[in-house]
């Protein structure tokens, strides 16, 4: 037996390519699929005429569900891989778009649309494979990994709204639902090549200090650059969110046709894409904590231009643009400082907290935008107060300490 | 994990091969989506991006369709017609494709999801 026979060589399914595609189709997927239940708004509430209320707090239910179950999934994809939670994540995705097509009470379609999908939509989010591609990807290129991911479920929102409505068109709203459940299930497949990563159960990474979940959790809220970081994605929350539900009524307000203002809209997801991807890139070569804090500054300076400048078509695509640049940018900065700071071995479950955070931003974004227009009668008192925050979280950045946390680094041999 | 990792040029080919699949995809589906020659109205009748309104009107009355009303894309319109055979005459006239709906909806879901009826409803092309 010579030498070489007794490598044994890396499967194909292993290779550094073919973990990198596998992740960002499981990310496509995972941002897609949701994205097309907007669409089936109308035929659902017709069909039980039911308010379009209901299916609008079961969607508001998955976002809750989505920020609630990103920490417990990330304890799970941190404790026996990210692969397995993804997987685990596709079955109740599906369970409850099929539950969702099906549903005949409401309370059985915020089981499914809302809770079901929303754990499925945490379980197999972007966030864990990311984890999986912290692990798997070598240091120099893991922000690379981190933007391409974000990018991908930016370009899966792209491809499955766009396809949602053409597959309703064709085979019928219920028909479409079960198509999409299938879809989600694709994940499976998907996740495979990821699980080729180690777990918080491995050999402990080198340089990263062994400790519990529970520790790393403890640890990881006692370090201030931490808390800052939390803060900071809560700002990115609320900006994104209530720009997703009151920029078209506000075009609409200032003149903008609604066609024009479907492009504007369709404008932020196709910048998305390229935002995110070069984020990822250029995080991968600077302190992270720099590119992140200007992302903040240059959307409160969007922002304040759009709604001091007369609000024409050129205007609103001009913002619109910039901001889709700026979108899910934040994302692959916010995951790589949390591995800076605390390494590959529980940074699924920290970096679900942050993104509680987010969520929890989202919400207000989404109830002060609607509560503040009802009182004033106007949108400024919000844009305003998103661009003060953007400015917060410029500042809340600058004395991260991008360096690991004294208490996750492996302690020095004496 | 053994191997080169990959770099900009592979994200390019990753994002090409995925806008070649969904044209594709796109293609089939609308395809299997579109109206059988035989049906009536009312319905929504596709036109070539850029041809002018007078010109899709005519094309439609040509058919024997009454032209209700256009739609935010401008070179979809939404014709009535209680004959059969509607769709195959419009298809005859120039029209890519016609369909019973194409809905749509522009509402951005990212990290937070947002299922607006206004919007859909105004994005959707329904007769």
């Amino acid at each position: 037996m010579t030498e070489q026979s007794l490598v044994k060589p890396t499967p194909w399914y292993y290779l550094p390519a073919v973990i990198i595609v596998s992740g960002c189709l499981v990310a496509m997927v995972n941002f897609g699929v949701r994205s097309t239940f907007g669409l089936f708004t109308t035929p659902i509430s017709e069909v039980h005429a039911w308010p379009r209320e209901t299916y609008s707090i079961a969607i508001a239910l998955q976002n809750l569900l989505w920020g609630l179950a990103t920490p417990i999934a990330g304890a799970l994809a941190d404790r026996y891989g990210s692969a397995r939670v993804l997987m685990g994540g596709a079955v109740f995705y599906a369970i409850g778009t099929v539950l969702m097509a099906s549903a005949a009470s409401p309370a059985l379609l915020y089981l499914g649309g809302g809770v079901l999908v929303g754990i499925g939509v945490a379980a197999s989010s972007f966030g864990i494979v990311m984890a999986a591609f912290g692990r798997l990807v070598p240091p120099e290129k893991r922000s690379w990994a981190f933007g391409i991911a974000t990018a991908a479920g930016s370009m899966g929102q792209f491809v499955f709204a766009t396809s949602g409505g053409v597959l309703i068109s064709a085979f019928g709203w219920y028909e479409a639902l079960i198509i999409l459940a299938f879809c989600s299930l694709l994940i499976i497949p998907f996740a495979m090549p990821l699980m080729a990563q180690n777990t918080s159960r491995s050999v402990v990474p080198l340089g990263e200090a062994e400790m519990s979940l529970r520790q790393a959790i403890n640890g990881a809220f006692r370090n201030r650059s931490y808390n800052l970081l939390t803060a900071g994605f809560f700002v990115c929350g609320f900006q994104l969110a209530f720009v997703t539900v009151h920029l078209p009524p506000y075009l609409q307000e200032h003149g903008i046709s609604q066609s024009f203002a479907g492009i504007a809209m369709g404008a932020i997801g196709l910048f998305n894409v390229v935002g995110s991807y070069y984020s990822g890139v250029i995080g991968g070569k600077y302190a992270k904590r720099i590119p992140l804090s200007i992302i903040y500054l240059l959307r409160s300076i969007a922002v304040v231009a759009f709604i001091t400048l007369p609000i024409t078509n050129v205007t609103t695509i001009m913002f619109t643009a910039s901001l889709g640049l700026l979108w899910l940018s934040t994302v692959p900065l916010t995951m790589g400082l949390v591995t800076v700071m605390f390494g590959t071995r529980y940074m699924a479950t920290l970096y679900g907290f942050v993104f509680l955070s987010h969520q929890v931003g989202s919400f207000f974004g989404v109830w002060l935008g609607g509560r503040l227009y009802d009182q004033f009668g106007s949108y400024d008192p919000v844009w305003w107060m998103g661009a003060a925050l953007g400015i917060f979280a410029a500042l809340v950045h600058l004395p991260i300490r991008e360096r690991r946390s004294p208490s996750f680094a492996q302690p020095a041999p004496v | 994990m053994i191997g080169n990792w990959p770099g900009h040029k592979f994200a390019a080919a990753f994002a090409g091969v995925v806008l070649v699949l969904w044209l594709i995809v796109m293609a089939v589906m609308m395809r299997q989506a579109a109206l059988p020659p035989e049906a009536p109205g009312p319905l929504l009748a596709v036109f070539e991006p850029g041809m002018s309104e007078d010109e899709m009107f005519a094309r439609i009355i040509a058919a024997n369709g009454k032209p209700l009303r256009g739609t935010w894309l401008g070179f979809v319109w939404v014709v009535a017609g209680e004959e059969a055979g509607l769709a195959g005459r419009l298809e005859g006239q120039g029209a890519i494709g016609t369909y019973a709906e194409l809905p749509f909806d522009p509402s951005l879901a990212g990290c937070f999801a947002f299922a607006d009826a206004k919007v859909a409803e105004a994005f959707s092309l329904r007769p």
